[in-house]
């Protein structure tokens, strides 16, 4: 039986082994061959592990959702029907062989002509897949997703976010960038670097410098550049590509086919991991020993993406310190969970615990950057409800919000009870165009602006806010801190909420059809001011 | 087991929903990465689909995933260990050996994840938090910390804590149902 040290010792290693990475806590090497020994040597210790990992896994299936079984069964099926088209390209390129050469009828065993045809696989999956993208392109114009960025990232002169799903076009770089393409390849590209979205297997390299880990079921998945292709086999290799074309080609695992930018035969190279080489121009190749410590900080953008999260959590404090003060706020709520009064949403503005509200159905959950809380707003009951009683003037609304679905005709931001005369309604649409509607004393009248997000952006965050300045007539819409749309307002008087529900609309009993108005996705702040706030200021709340 | 193609691909397909969930963790247990989980259970239903031909209809399905996703981690073990999807050679080993000693291997079968939503109910809030945090955002030990104002050690001690109940609360049900 171990001692309590001995046990406490384990349950330390245990922990930081399960739920720490690297870089925090985690086991060293050494620590790691202590903790195996400690396994070994103690039945209970061994059971204690098993048993957590198994708990482990079961909560990652469970809570997690790229980990759930639906994902995960679509992504077996997707392997299958990848391997199933595989064979179709096989039985394909025999057919193209036997009609254009003899050489495939020329007596060579099947097993040669199954290897050989593996390099020719690329190429039909090239073939195959231009013509099939001149059939879908209107249909499936994604060829990949977003999932990290750190610094400024163009696609056709339009700047893209994390998390966005992008179509082919010119990507212009200055920093670091994660992509996710739809056939599985991942690519990591350091800025500064242009590149050309073909496909979700072909990229068109101008300059810059790339990792790309590509999985068997991308195999395929082609670079170009000014004097090469190169076709990855399933593996993962980097590559530097200078502003005049020059290109070097390093292989980290597995294979890759190197050939020249007319993609003669003859021109093939198969590079194995270890192995790099140099491409001078269409004939200047050199094998040059491989630098794989060189594409180091492709690795690490990982680590630059906390560091920029961390510097965007030191912002949002700085602007919610100083909101906590502002006099000008009518309620403010940043949706921090409050230990003492978990289903309470505290107004942390001046105005103090009269205006908190109250949570119904709807959990915290993780906001827009680590170390900040939001509420998840899913099913059709989740609000929050709040009261705040005052008229004003003039009124500004500003939140962040993440939208996990535009399946609601309206969904609701902030929904006054009703919609009474002088009563605000706050909501986006399922055309994804963000409104207000206001009950002027000389009637309802709606102010939205179609275009603020499409389903491309589904589960992204956006700051948006909405300024109505009956002193100047006009209502504006910005989106992360940039003027979206101004309306002119069509009637006046004085603006109020009263009882009204966050993500949600309460509708009084009287009324026989109750629509479903219910928020799909998070918010993770919301200020709402008796004045009608500055663009600058606006910018400021988007951290911007 | 013979099936025409088109058979083969559907019956294979219902295979994979009943026996997804126990053979992810199945390949937890023996020691591979969270993070690699699911690509070598993904590498063993595509091995098993190929040789789906050699399967034999008394046999069980499950048994057989599981010989294949053990033959496929072993492969991991001569691996380079810059690549390595599994956590230590050594601590992998072993719990291969175990796995292989417990003939039973009747914890693994207990996939219904309906027991363990009930069990995550049951919980109380700060607990159910912590394991929100820790799976659905995926937060570290050292980060929740922060944001629970705990320790990190009190935290790891709580998550191994809350995952033993959840473990006892699903054998009570499973055995009482």
């Amino acid at each position: 039986m171990p001692d309590s040290t001995t046990d406490d010792h384990f349950r330390d290693l245990l922990g930081r082994l399960l739920d720490d990475e690297p870089g925090a806590d985690a086991l060293k090497a050494e620590e790691l061959v202590e903790f195996t020994a400690l396994v070994k040597s103690n039945p209970d210790f061994s059971l204690e592990l098993r048993i957590q990992l198994l708990m482990d896994s079961r909560l990652v299936q469970y809570e997690n959702d790229s980990h759930d079984s639906s994902s995960f069964v679509a992504a077996v099926e997707a392997a299958l029907d990848a391997e199933a088209d595989g064979d179709d390209f096989v039985s394909k390129v025999v057919q193209m062989t036997d009609v254009h050469q003899e050489r495939a009828s020329s007596g060579i065993p099947w097993t040669v002509a199954v290897t050989s045809l593996a390099a020719c696989l690329a190429f039909a999956l090239l073939w195959l897949a231009g013509n099939q993208n001149a059939v879908n392109e209107e249909l499936t114009p994604g060829v990949a997703v977003i999932e990290s960025l750190v610094g400024e990232l163009e696609l056709d002169e339009t700047s893209r976010n994390e998390g966005d799903s992008v179509g082919p076009g010119i990507l212009e770089l200055d920093g670091y960038v994660s992509l996710e393409f739809y056939k599985g390849a991942r690519m990591t590209v350091a800025g500064p670097a242009k590149l050309e979205l073909v496909d979700p297997q072909r990229v068109i390299c101008h300059f810059g410098k790339i990792r790309a880990n590509v999985p068997a079921v991308a195999k395929g998945f082609t670079v170009v550049t000014a004097e090469s292709e190169i076709v990855d086999l399933g593996t993962e290799f980097a590559m530097e590509v200078g502003p005049t074309g020059q290109t070097e080609v390093h292989v980290f695992d597995g294979e890759v086919e190197a050939y020249d930018a007319e993609r003669s035969p003859d021109s093939k190279q198969l590079l194995t991991a270890g192995f790099a080489v140099k491409i001078k121009g269409a004939t200047d190749w050199e094998s040059i020993p491989a630098e794989l410590a060189r594409f180091d900080d492709l690795e690490d953008i990982t680590q630059l993406a906390e560091d920029e999260e961390a510097e965007t959590l030191l912002a949002w404090k700085a602007v919610n310190a100083a909101a906590k003060q502002d006099e000008r706020l009518i309620a403010y709520y940043d949706f921090e969970p409050d230990p003492n009064q978990r289903r309470t949403l505290v107004n942390q503005a001046p105005s103090g615990a009269k205006l908190n509200g109250a949570i119904v159905g709807a959990r915290h959950k993780g906001g827009p950057w680590p170390g900040k809380q939001a509420l998840d707003f899913k099913r059709p009951g989740d609000r929050v409800r709040v009261d705040l009683p005052e008229k004003h003037e003039n009124i500004t609304l500003a939140a962040w919000v993440r939208i996990d679905g535009l399946d609601r005709t309206h969904s609701s931001l902030m929904l006054t009870d009703s919609y009474d005369k002088g009563e605000i309604h706050w909501q986006f649409k399922s055309d994804g165009s963000l409104g207000v509607g206001i009950h002027h004393p000389s009637g309802k009248h709606n102010y939205s602006e179609k275009g603020f997000m499409d389903l491309s952006q589904i589960g992204q965050w956006f700051h948006l806010a909405t300024v109505i300045d009956q002193s100047k007539g006009t209502l504006s819409h910005y989106l992360d801190g940039k003027l979206f749309a101004v309306k002119e307002l069509k009637g006046d008087g004085k603006l109020s909420f009263g009882e009204a529900s966050i993500g949600n609309w309460d509708q009084p009993v009287s009324t026989s059809n109750q629509s479903v108005r219910n928020f799909n996705g998070r918010m993770a702040e919301l200020m709402v001011f008796k004045e009608a706030i500055s663009a600058d200021e606006v910018r400021r709340l988007a951290l911007r | 087991m013979t099936f025409k193609r088109d058979q083969k691909r559907e019956a294979f397909a219902a295979f994979v929903r009943e026996h997804q969930a126990s053979l992810r963790s199945f390949l937890r247990v023996i020691g591979v990465q969270s993070d690699s989980v699911d690509d070598l259970a993904q590498e063993t239903f595509m091995v098993a689909y190929r040789e789906l031909d050699r399967f034999n209809d008394n046999e069980d399905f499950g048994k057989w995933l599981r010989g294949i996703a053990r033959n496929l981690t072993r492969n991991e073990l001569r691996k380079n260990a810059r690549r390595c999807r599994i956590m230590n050679e050594e601590l992998t080993e072993h719990l291969l050996a175990e796995a292989d000693a417990d003939q039973s291997e009747a914890r693994f079968e207990d996939a219904d994840l309906c027991a363990l939503r009930d069990c995550l109910e049951q919980l109380p809030e700060k607990s159910r938090c912590l394991i929100a945090g820790r799976y659905h955002d995926e937060w570290k030990a050292s980060f929740l910390a922060d944001q629970f104002q705990m320790t990190a050690t009190a935290v790891r001690l709580a998550l191994m804590r809350i995952r033993r109940q959840l473990k006892t609360c699903i054998e009570t049900r499973v055995s009482n149902a």
